[in-house]
């Protein structure tokens, strides 16, 4: 029997399938009562619990919630283990009712399986997504439980009250999404849109936040479930459906070492007196400036660290675009060391030096080019006239402005030689006065 | 809500802790320590296992997802008369890591490859980093050894905690039986036991208005009313290892946190670049990690170890099970001084029970794809030449064809078992006093328990594997406060150097680590700081791998077969043998090299990839 099979039943025909009827059902609610050392009336309840309960929309205190773990390294699920208020016990005992997460769930296999499809079916739980959608080999390239990543969220979002994406990798598809993505690494937003777009989906989009970062930021998880617990509402949302209040300032806007950039004071090599000063680290490649988060202010790990704490420059792992799953952290942000990045053109990837070099070269080519072509035109004595002398300028050379000062000047250097000539005819005229009249003629 | 998780009271080893503070303070060298553990109390003392009542049934057990465990993974089971006769192990997802690093820098590498798994990126960050230094001949100063050490040891302490407690815990500990339990009888058994007490009458309290709210949370579709019966700690003993899971649960941040101050955050740590490290320690960072890594170590000794002891004679069935090939591989982790791959404190070696103690040889490292998701390229070939080209067939997952995506890595052509149990076993043959002793002292006390004799070749099965993974948490947390210590004295007798540059920009170079699921091979060739080619080899990899040519299985398919079953639809001795290998199935399904001929090159465009 196939894990698909057994899930794919009702409650009701699963227990027929396996040739149990309800009363004896009944009897085993008892028989776990008892083991438990629960009191008789705790029976219907606890029947409730095994046949209703995963589903928690009818009774119960806690928010149901499912917490897939997609093509991800479980870093984001990791993460949020490091969150402390509330911390984990208090999320999976008294805030959330985790019906499933691979990485913390006591059950495994179908009955894990079961536990998620029931609660779809009851709907009204929050739907937390870590790690990317894979579309390689038509979506074999991510299979769990004989499912296809991509109908798995298909499914699992379809009546979610609200899909939250942790962590970069489901936001826009992360380092996996990586030239030259070799597994098909998609986003969810972006999957789930072109689904809709494609007509796969026959429900709404329930409201998606996004909240990225390699892995996500636990303060950040915790803030975004807690609110809606407490609020009934999602914080605003950017463009991006990024929570405003986390994303958008820049790093380098709230960064501790900000006041040692002002000062022009940095670290240019790892391992000296500079980063024992905590000087400022964007010569060494910092992206800071670039990325928006406001990890400098709730930091990590319970507020004990964060990457520029370490000496370590901001690889801007916030960095996405929903929409692009070409503008992952990795390709935006890579070399990591290095504020510029290679600029690719086809097959061709071209080093941002090579480019400068290329830029600085073919300006000064052109300006060499540019010098022989003015020697060769006889333009540099005294140069060509940039505009072209006009008829009124000519005629009215007292209120010329422009080329009528040449004209002016043409004007009176004629004159001057008119007057010399004119001086020389006197001359001429004595000796030769035939000659005079052709010369002045000429003028 | 959860004030009780914070509460850890431990009058009975108050003073075997002041002791061990004031060593740990002063940096001194681990201290050899009496083992903590009284003799069975009466008790606690196990009843008589039921095994012949049990149902034996026949036909086909699977299991997918394997949940509690990092990555996606499906055990595929054919039972026979309620034993496990075959079993095929199956990766279920492919990433690409690899063809994702060709083009980029060594240092980029280094930040990456961690991203390959969030539960021991801080090994993958320092084998890229090590690879990186072998090509590029950096040697990386002592400050910078000591640095990684550090960070490297609290990776391992988060890890092995969060996975005895948190992940494979549920497979022994039934956290619905705790509301029978009598919290003031529980308070004596844990006494009796040695391990540490706490409130276990709120944390019953805090269970009670969980199971009265009705809804399972993260217990459903559990598997505690399995047809093995197999759940077998009494209500009390379940109460305090439910208390010690919630403890749990913190102690494992804590560890994180001295990650996070030495490398920026955990998951994902920032200070670790090939050359050394970013970190340049200041006198309050000092004491930040000090005084966590000793709080870790006295929980580890009060509460782990002992609970380690307590629950192990119920459940001494399951060293009946699990047996492994019996050859291991370590590759060796945390460096003394000479950075001497024999010579860490967890040393490197190939060892086996009918094969002596060897220094690993890369050469001797294969990769068979015949029955993986690869074009086959007909024969085993080494990592530095492999040849590999995904292809996903259409009769996948099938038993007789091609089931994984995970490679069949193999030494000398045979399978190998990598992780806790094969670096103490290398450990332990290459005569590191504290794991020698406290491995006779495990062993003495199960011969005790059992009622015969037992010697090493008992580690190799379930139990062992699990036990052996919690005494080198313990081994750790007390080298992790002498490394501390030093770290300490260097920079008190006038300073570190924790960063050494290249002086060149090409070549080919490997690092052998471990990460806490055991080995960890890294390989790249650079050229002008760009790698060509990156080669991994993930410990989960050599255990989770599918057969090979010859038919011969994966270790955790060898260890699968022979585990009795008798609820085809919840086999949990199948599950705590899968979990008693702590797998990390999203760094085992990778590849290694592009298709022949195809060369990839680094696009990052401002446009996008096209």
């Amino acid at each position: 029997m196939t894990t698909k099979e057994i899930c794919s039943t009702s409650f009701d025909e699963l227990l027929e399938q396996r040739g149990i009827k309800r009363r004896d059902f009944l009897k085993l609610c008892a028989g776990i009562a008892a083991t438990l050392g629960l009191s008789q009336t705790m029976i219907p309840r606890i029947a409730h619990a095994l046949e209703e309960s995963v589903i928690g929309a009818t009774s119960g205190n806690l928010k149901p919630a499912l917490w897939l773990e997609l093509s991800s390294c479980s870093g984001c699920t990791e993460s949020f283990a490091q969150s402390d208020s509330p911390n984990i016990a208090t999320v999976i005992l008294e805030l959330l009712s985790l019906n499933y997460s691979e990485a913390l769930c006591a059950g495994a296999g179908w009955s894990l399986e079961l536990a998620k499809e029931q609660t779809i079916d009851a709907g009204g739980y929050l739907l937390i997504i870590e790690g990317s959608l894979m579309e390689g080999w038509d979506g074999n390239a991510l299979v769990i439980a004989e499912e296809k990543g991509t109908e798995i969220v298909e499914h699992a979002a379809s009546h979610a009250d609200a899909i939250i994406c942790v962590g970069s990798c489901s936001v826009d598809g992360g380092w996996q999404s990586a030239y030259p993505n070799p597994s098909g690494a998609i986003g969810i937003p972006l999957y789930l849109n072109n689904a809709k777009a494609a007509g796969r989906l026959d429900y709404d989009l329930p409201p998606i936040v996004n909240l990225p970062h390699c892995p996500a930021n636990p303060e950040h998880v915790a803030a975004v479930v807690v609110e809606y617990l407490l609020l009934k509402r999602f914080p605003e949302l950017t463009n991006e459906n990024k929570p405003a209040m986390m994303f958008s300032q820049t790093i380098h806007d709230n960064c501790p070492r900000r006041g040692h950039f002002e000062n022009g004071e940095f670290v240019y090599e790892f391992g000296t007196e500079a980063e024992v000063k905590r000087f400022c680290l964007y010569p060494v490649g910092c992206k800071g400036p670039e990325t928006k988060s406001n990890c400098p202010v709730v930091r990590w790990n319970r507020r004990n660290g964060w990457c520029i704490d370490s000496g370590a420059p901001c690889i801007g792992c916030a960095t996405t675009n929903p929409r692009r799953p070409g503008f992952n952290w990795v390709d935006m942000n890579a070399p990591f060391r290095s504020h510029l990045r290679n600029v690719a053109i086809g097959d061709f990837n071209i080093p941002p030096a090579f480019i400068a070099y290329g830029v600085a070269g073919a300006l000064v080519l052109g300006l060499v080019i540019h010098g022989f072509g003015m020697k060769a035109s006889g333009r540099l004595k005294g140069g060509a006239p940039y505009e072209r002398e006009r008829k009124w300028d000519t005629n009215h050379p007292e209120r010329a402005i422009g080329p009528a000062k040449a004209a002016e000047k043409a004007a009176e250097k004629a004159a001057a030689a008119k007057d010399k000539d004119d001086a020389k005819s006197k001359d001429k005229n004595k000796s030769k006065k035939g000659d005079s009249s052709k010369k002045g003629g000429g003028k | 809500m959860s004030k009780v998780v914070a509460t850890n009271v431990q009058p009975e080893l108050e003073e075997n802790n002041d002791g061990l503070e004031q060593d740990g303070a002063a940096g001194a060298a681990v201290a050899a320590t009496e083992v903590p553990i009284e003799p069975i109390s009466a008790e606690i003392k196990p009843q008589e296992p039921q095994g012949s009542k049990l149902p034996t049934p026949s036909g086909q057990a699977l299991i997918d997802p394997v949940s509690r465990i990092e990555g996606h993974l499906r055990i595929d089971m054919e039972v026979k008369d309620g034993v496990v006769a075959d079993a095929w192990v199956s990766a279920t997802l492919f990433r690409g890591m690899e063809l994702i690093l060709e083009g980029r820098e060594p240092t980029d590498a280094a930040y990456i490859t961690q991203r390959i798994c969030g539960v021991c990126p801080v090994s993958h960050a320092h084998a890229a980093s090590m690879a990186a230094e072998d090509a590029l001949d950096i040697k990386i100063p002592n400050g910078a050894r000591l640095i990684r050490n550090i960070i490297e040891g609290s990776q391992f302490l988060h890890s092995h905690i969060l996975w005895f407690y948190n992940l494979a815990g549920l497979d022994y500990v039934n956290p619905l039986n705790a509301l029978k339990a009598n919290p003031k009888k529980a308070l004596q058994v844990a006494l009796d036991a040695g391990t540490s007490i706490s409130d276990f009458g709120a944390v019953q309290k805090r269970l009670e208005a969980f199971a009265e709210n009705g809804q399972l949370s993260i217990f459903s579709g559990h598997w505690f009313d399995g047809k093995d019966e197999a759940y077998k700690l009494t209500p009390e003993l379940d109460l305090i290892c439910t208390t010690h899971y919630l403890e749990a649960l913190e102690m494992q941040a804590v560890a994180s946190e001295i990650s996070s101050i030495v490398g920026g955050k955990m998951p994902h740590v920032m200070s670790a670049i090939p050359g050394g490290s970013t970190w340049m320690p200041t006198a309050q960072n000092l004491d930040d990690i000090l005084f966590r890594a000793i709080r870790l170590r006295d929980w580890i000794k009060a509460t782990m170890i002992p609970d380690t002891y307590a629950i192990a004679p119920f459940y001494l069935d399951v060293a009946g099970y699990g047996a492994g090939p019996g050859r291991y591989i370590a590759w060796g982790v945390f460096n003394r001084e000479d950075l001497d791959p024999a010579n860490r404190y967890l040393p490197a070696g190939v060892w086996g029970f009918d094969e002596s103690l060897a220094a690993p040889d890369e050469d001797a490292i294969t990769e068979e794809t015949v029955r993986a998701f690869y074009k086959d390229s007909g024969e085993p070939v080494n990592p530095r030449q492999g040849i590999t080209d995904p292809e996903f067939p259409d009769d996948a997952y099938s038993r007789d064809g091609r089931y994984s995506w995970s490679k069949a890595p193999r030494y000398n052509g045979k399978p190998y078992e990598a992780g806790g149990l094969s670096r103490l076993l290398v450990a332990y043959n290459s005569g590191n006093d504290f794991v020698t002793e406290k491995i006779d002292d495990l062993l003495d006390y199960l011969s005790s328990a059992a009622g015969t004799k037992l010697g090493p070749e008992a580690l190799n099965s379930t139990l062992g594997r699990t036990a052996a993974r919690n005494i080198e948490t313990w081994y750790i947390a007390e080298c992790l406060i002498e490394w501390i210590g030093e770290l300490i004295e260097a920079i008190s007798e006038g300073g570190i150097e924790t960063f050494a540059k290249a002086t060149k920009s090409s070549g080919e170079g490997t690092g052998m680590w471990e990460a806490p699921r055991g080995a960890l091979y890294h390989h790249e060739k650079v050229t002008g700081n760009k790698i060509d080619a990156y080669q991994i080899i993930i410990p989960s990899t050599w255990n989770a791998s599918p057969r090979s040519a010859d038919g011969a299985r994966g270790p955790m398919e060898e260890a699968l077969v022979g585990v009795p079953v008798a609820d085809l639809e919840k086999p949990i001795h199948a599950l705590r043998t899968v979990h008693s290998f702590d797998p990390c199935i999203a760094c085992a399904v990778h590849i290694t090299e592009p298709a022949t001929g195809k060369t990839f090159s680094t696009v990052t465009s401002p446009w996008g990839v096209k």
